[in-house]
């Protein structure tokens, strides 16, 4: 499956990552969710072309200048999130540093939101809460040596119509309704992520052209680690295993901050994955055996971890970071492994899933071999689609993703012999082959026995009216999602509306209608029963053509 | 020199193509060249007739619409003989379908229900090939399907029959033109752009 969604895209994922020296610490949660969103709005609204991630150190901004020093920033109680292994200490330069950068500003300590309790509190560091380690919440912003770090998330998309830009990061709001039903999605990802980043102490913007991309920036302050743990010890990779995090105080921190935070942004009941979340974290502190308590943290709500290759699976079923992490991970673990023999200096660190503070994978041998290596770690952010591209990246090491070669599948269900000659033909002479179903009934079994990247219904059948098997197959889109993420033992009903634009394209298959009366009250009733256009008969080349323009668009 | 133009189509009185001279053309009405002229009539002459034909069907009655453009244009050198087979298949299903409906009309409480489904996949598989005729025909007794009344299904009956025949011939003999040309080496000629 991620090789078909990698073909999906003719996207290439590109990185540019500067050089920090330094180690930086950041709220890894919250980056993980802004980049997540970011990456995937991206993807999801380019059709082809290039997404990529740039992250430059820049000067302290304007905005932030003006500011207060109350201002909020990523309380981060220490928690270099070093952990174990996986650390590229940024301190120490290596070729192909660009993980570097990253690590800064990835590896974050789950301390949701510190950055909430500070905002609440007026920006004063609330003592009782950040004492975590003692460590460095107390002083005073302007004491810390602060770095700026910018990230641009790019696409060569369909870029945005400037009348829509002021209303973009609101609350719901989407482009159009029209994009509503093309796209998808709940229209909260992006009001999210400002939020989040505002409450970081940074700033979103965006620019963009229409037709020809969109450029989301972010701007964040980071601190620099004071202390930093840069052990080279060969036996950091043996904990790879083990998804450990962080030592000891941030844990003990992470937990105090936990409750608060991650209620505050999500439901009110919270999400179920932070119940988990919790509950992992007091099973954490109590023994530093990370070893055996990751092995916990993996079972808990993932798809399978062990087998590479179902990481195919991961993103599809289950829209959280912890699957498609810890499938990534898995992934890289064999990469560092690999590269740790090769090069001295090489660091990695893995990129765990959702429960875990996250470290990001990043095999820095790869990273040698310029956009493809810097892809795990930038696209291991993302869930989902992202992360399939990743993982299908370093594993067929190409340098890019290639346009597709696969054919797009296409369905036709019709029950007049001289319909379906006809319209067999138009498509074989724009190069589709099809495959041909009489009824409602054998659609459905079809449906579910291939995945099909277009739907040609009739509405006036017989046994199964087109309405109805549309109704029967969008249904079916859902339940066949909660299925299988009930199945790797993730609750469907998370109340996480921003990661419902993560939905892969393939689970929403476009249904168009045939229909002989393209009468506008028929139109509305296609539409209503989840058919995303319709083509009225006698269907002409022309209008398959433009159908398939419309719809199969990353198919070449 | 000829006064009177001979028509030698099948539907028509047989009589000799008077036309004595290897240039001396049948009149354009003349559909189909006689078998004593076929050997000295050119093909350009043929595939001129065959327009001419074609194009009486579509302007002159509207026999046929736009639809059948499209099925000619599908019809390329990897599908050579597209046209002939949808419209084989064509006739063969309409067959069934007047014969069943002949058949549901005739019982004494009629399914209207039924009688409507066949009519509807008549005017599906009819506005597909272009039959224009056809599926007008089939649209007006749909309509009294729906209102239930029998007779007037009846007669709409013989109507969509009536209309189908006269297609049907009407292509019969435009494929046969068409044998003719390939025939005698030529091809068929694929621009029709008279139709918009």
């Amino acid at each position: 499956m991620s090789n078909k969604m990698l073909d999906y895209f003719n996207i290439t994922i590109v990185t540019y990552l500067a050089y920090l020296p330094i180690e930086v610490i950041g709220d890894v949660l919250r980056m993980r969710q802004i980049l997540t969103n970011l990456i995937s709005n991206a993807i999801k609204f380019t059709h082809e072309g290039r997404v990529g991630i740039n992250l430059y150190v820049v000067s302290k901004p304007n905005f932030a200048k003006a500011e207060d020093i109350q201002m909020m920033t990523p309380n981060q109680s220490t928690m270099s999130v070093n952990g174990v292994k996986e650390e590229q200490h940024l301190s120490k330069p290596q070729s192909g540093n660009d993980g570097n950068l990253l690590d800064g500003c990835q590896k974050h300590d789950d301390h949701p939101s510190q950055n909430h309790a500070f905002n609440d509190e007026c920006g004063s560091p609330a003592k009782s809460e950040c004492s975590m380690n003692g460590d460095t919440e107390e002083q005073p912003y302007s004491a810390e040596t602060t770095v700026w770090i910018r990230c641009d998330v790019y696409d060569t998309g369909i870029g945005i119509p400037e009348d829509a830009i002021p209303t973009l990061f609101k609350r719901y709001m989407q482009v159009s309704a029209d994009h509503t039903r093309k796209y998808g999605g709940t229209g909260l990802g992006l009001a999210i992520c400002k939020q989040l980043v505002e409450l970081m102490g940074g700033q979103l913007t965006v620019s963009s052209k229409e037709h020809y991309g969109s450029t989301f920036t972010f701007i964040l302050p980071y601190k620099v680690s004071i202390a930093c743990d840069h052990s080279d010890d060969p036996d950091e990779l043996s904990d790879l295993e083990n998804n450990d995090v962080a030592s000891d105080d941030t844990i003990e921190s992470f937990f105090q901050y936990q409750p608060h935070t991650l209620g505050s942004l999500f439901s009110s009941n919270g999400s179920s994955r932070t119940q988990k979340l919790l509950t992992h974290k007091i099973g954490y502190t109590s023994s530093h055996k990370l070893g055996g308590f990751s092995e916990s943290l993996y079972s808990k709500g993932t798809c399978s971890v062990d087998d590479a290759s179902s990481v195919v699976d991961a993103p599809e079923t289950s829209e959280l970071a912890s699957s498609s992490g810890h499938s990534l991970e898995t992934k890289n673990k064999s990469l560092v492994r690999r590269d740790k023999q090769h090069q001295d200096k090489a660091r990695a660190w893995s990129f765990n899933g959702y429960a875990d503070s996250s470290e990001v994978t990043v095999s820095n041998g790869e990273m040698a071999g310029a956009t493809k290596s810097s892809e795990p770690q930038q696209t291991c952010q993302g869930q989902g689609k992202a992360n399939t591209t990743t993982q299908c990246v370093t594993s067929s090491s190409t340098s890019e993703v290639t346009k597709s070669t696969i054919k797009p599948k296409i369905l036709l269900v019709e029950d007049n012999k001289i319909n379906v000659m006809v319209t067999q033909s138009m498509m074989k002479q724009l190069g589709h082959s099809i495959d041909v179903v009489n009824n409602g009934v054998e659609a459905v079994r079809a449906v579910q026995r291939h995945t099909y990247d277009l739907i040609l219904m009739d509405v006036c059948m017989p046994v199964m009216d087109g309405l109805q098997e549309t109704k029967l197959i969008r249904t079916f889109e859902e339940t066949g999602n909660c299925d299988a993420a009930r199945s790797s033992g993730i609750e469907e009903s998370l109340p996480d509306p921003d990661y419902e634009c993560y939905v892969p394209f393939t689970k929403r298959v476009p249904i168009v209608a045939m229909t002989a009366n393209a009468l506008s009250e028929s139109a509305e009733e296609c539409f209503a029963n989840g058919m995303d256009s319709f083509v009225s008969k006698p269907v002409t080349f022309q209008k398959l053509k433009e159908c398939i323009e419309q719809y199969l668009v990353n198919f070449s | 020199m000829r006064k009177v133009p001979m028509f030698c189509g099948p539907s028509v009185p047989k009589r000799r193509c008077l036309a004595q001279a290897p240039k001396d053309s049948c009149s354009s009405k003349c559909i189909v060249p006689c078998r004593q002229l076929k050997k000295t009539m050119d093909v350009g002459q043929m595939q001129r007739q065959w327009i001419d034909y074609t194009k009486s069907l579509f302007l002159e009655k509207g026999f046929l619409d736009g639809q059948f453009l499209q099925l000619q244009q599908l019809q390329d050198e990897n599908n050579p003989d597209f046209v002939v087979e949808v419209v084989s298949l064509f006739f063969e299903d309409s067959e069934r379908l007047l014969k069943d409906l002949t058949f549901a009309l005739d019982q004494n409480g009629v399914d209207f229900k039924k009688v409507d489904a066949h009519v509807h996949q008549l005017k599906g598989s009819s506005s597909s090939i272009g039959a224009q005729r056809v599926k007008n025909a089939c649209i007006a007794f749909r309509n009294f399907c729906e209102e239930q009344n029998t007779d007037a299904c009846l007669r709409c009956l013989q109507q969509v029959k009536q209309e189908y025949c006269i297609v049907k011939n009407k292509l019969e003999t435009m494929f046969r033109l068409e044998q003719q040309i390939v025939a005698a080496g030529g091809s068929i000629p694929t621009e029709l752009s008279f139709i918009g």
